[in-house]
Parts: structure tokens; sequence; C-alpha cells
């Protein structure tokens, strides 16, 4: 591999064309989802009797992220040379294609699971789906992830490995203080019970967050 | 903790990659040991100071000290 070396204020303004990049990329897919997202979700459901509920505004954020990191992650993969490695945080083709051996599934089950979560928010007793079609994709994305996780572990080197158990870590300690008060409270008559939807979105959002802060902790979210 | 790595590696002329390539591990890793930002596990750190022909503790600083005499 030949390394270029280029001047420092020249690195630095790659770096920030880079960062810029990631962050207009992210802001624009994630508006354009955002939107997207809730008027399916708004025009799906019975117009009379639907109100946009904080649990499917959340919900449906969650399944958005998903779905947009991982589309995001695709195009960084189909088109490494244009936007892959400004996209995707690495410092050239090479290192990219050495990470598609991990990118390439995660970024198939990020879809997946942003997917089956709005299929899943638009089934139920009102829904514009059947409940078994909401059902029948979450166990479809569930275990298409399982097996990705499976698959791609023997990839992952000892930080990558590390970064998946501390973020596990870190999601199940928060969850348990969350969980402990609220239904501590509910169970007394103070607030309501935890809805079954937001449980599933605050552990999909959840651990979404603890990767970043982890994965932040370990200086992979600076631009290279 | 700290260390020399990148002083080694690039006294080897070795890019990021190079050296990852050499231990097994991706260059995010190689990159977030250089910056402190990750401790690599004892079987790393023992590749990483055999590669460069030196003692680990040539490689990592530790200012820790035994209270005993």
């Amino acid at each position: 591999m030949t390394e270029v070396k280029m001047p420092d204020e020249k690195i630095q303004s790659e770096k920030r064309k880079k960062y810029w990049m990631q962050t207009g990329f992210g802001a624009v897919f994630g508006f354009i989802g955002a939107l997207f997202g809730l008027k399916i979700i708004d025009s799906a459901l019975n117009p009379q009797d639907f109100k946009l509920s904080i649990e499917l505004i959340l919900a449906g954020s969650v399944a958005n992220i998903y779905a947009c990191i991982g589309a995001f992650m695709l195009i960084g993969l189909l088109l490494p040379k244009k936007h892959g490695v400004k996209l995707l945080n690495v410092e050239d083709e090479e290192e990219l294609a050495e990470q598609g051996k991990i990118l390439w599934g995660s970024s198939f089950a990020m879809v997946a699971i942003g997917i089956a979560m709005f299929l899943l928010l638009l089934s139920g007793p009102d829904g514009y789906f059947h409940p078994a079609i909401g059902f029948s994709a979450m166990s479809i994305a569930f275990i298409f992830s399982v097996a990705v996780s499976i698959k791609e572990w023997p990839h992952y080197d000892e930080m990558m490995r590390k970064l998946t158990i501390d973020s596990t870590y870190l999601t199940a300690s928060i969850l348990f203080t969350i969980i402990w008060f609220w239904c501590s409270a509910a169970w007394i008559g103070w607030i309501a019970m935890p809805n079954p939807i937001i449980l599933l979105a605050l552990f999909m959002g959840i651990y979404l967050l603890s990767v970043f802060i982890i994965a932040g902790k370990m200086g992979l979210t600076e631009t290279r | 903790m700290e260390n020399v790595v990148k002083q080694y590696r690039e006294a080897k002329g070795w890019s990021q990659g190079e050296l990852a390539k050499r231990l097994g591990v991706s260059r995010q890793t190689i990159n977030a040991v250089e910056t402190d930002k990750y401790d690599p596990s004892l079987p790393l750190a023992l590749r990483m100071s055999k590669t460069f022909g030196i003692e680990a503790r040539e490689l990592f600083i530790d200012d820790w000290e035994s209270g005993e005499e």
C-alpha cells in the first residue's frame, strides 16, 4: 500500500469535508426518513381514530433510525469510490473492503429491523396489515439479525468484540434502571404501565445509543 | 494506558494498515491503541512487542508501583 503524505492543513480540510458529508447525509436521510415513516403510519392507520401517539412517534423514529443507518451503510458499500470512504469513516477503499466482511450483513440486518418495526407498527387490531404480517416480519428480522451476528462474530477483532460486549452491558444497565423505576411507580399506580411497543423501542433505541457511546469512547466516531 | 506503539511503528516505516495485517486486527484497533482510546488485551500486547522485537514494558507505559518495599 502506498501512503501519500499530505500537509496538515490539507488533512484537516479533508477531515472537515468528511465530517460535514457524514453529518449532512445523516441529517437529510434522517429528516426524509422520519417524514416518510410518520406519513406512512399516519395515512395507513384509520384517519378518524388515529392519533399520532408518543408510542408511535418513538417506535417509528427508532425504526427510521435503524432503516436509515442500514441504508446509509449500504450506499457506502455499494459506492466505495464515490461515497464509501467518506460516509463510513474509513481511510481508504482497502480498509472499506476489509470492513466489508462485517458491514454487509449488519447493514442488511439494520434495514430489515427498521422495515419490520414499521410493519409491526402498521399491524395490529386496528392496523393496516393483518397482525400476523407484523409478527412474521419481526420474527424474520430477529432470526436474520441473529444469524448475521453469529456469522460475523469470527471476523470481529478483539476491539469489535469488546465494543459489542460493552454496548450490551451498557444497554442492560440503562434499561434495568428505567424498568426498575418505571415498573415500581406503575405498580403502585403513580404512572401507567410500560407499553409493549415502548419497551421494544427502548431496547432497540438504547442499544443503538450504547453502541455510539462505547464507539465514541474508543475513538471510532472521530473523523479519520 | 499510554504507549509508544506509534513511535515504534513509524520507526519501522509501517502504516497502520500494515501493522494491523501483521497482528491480525483492524486498522481501527491500531488507531485506537495509538491514541490511548483502547487498551489491547494481553495476547495482543505481547504480539505487538514481539512484532517490534522489544519487551512489552518498553511499549506500554505503566506508572503503577507496588506499595511493598
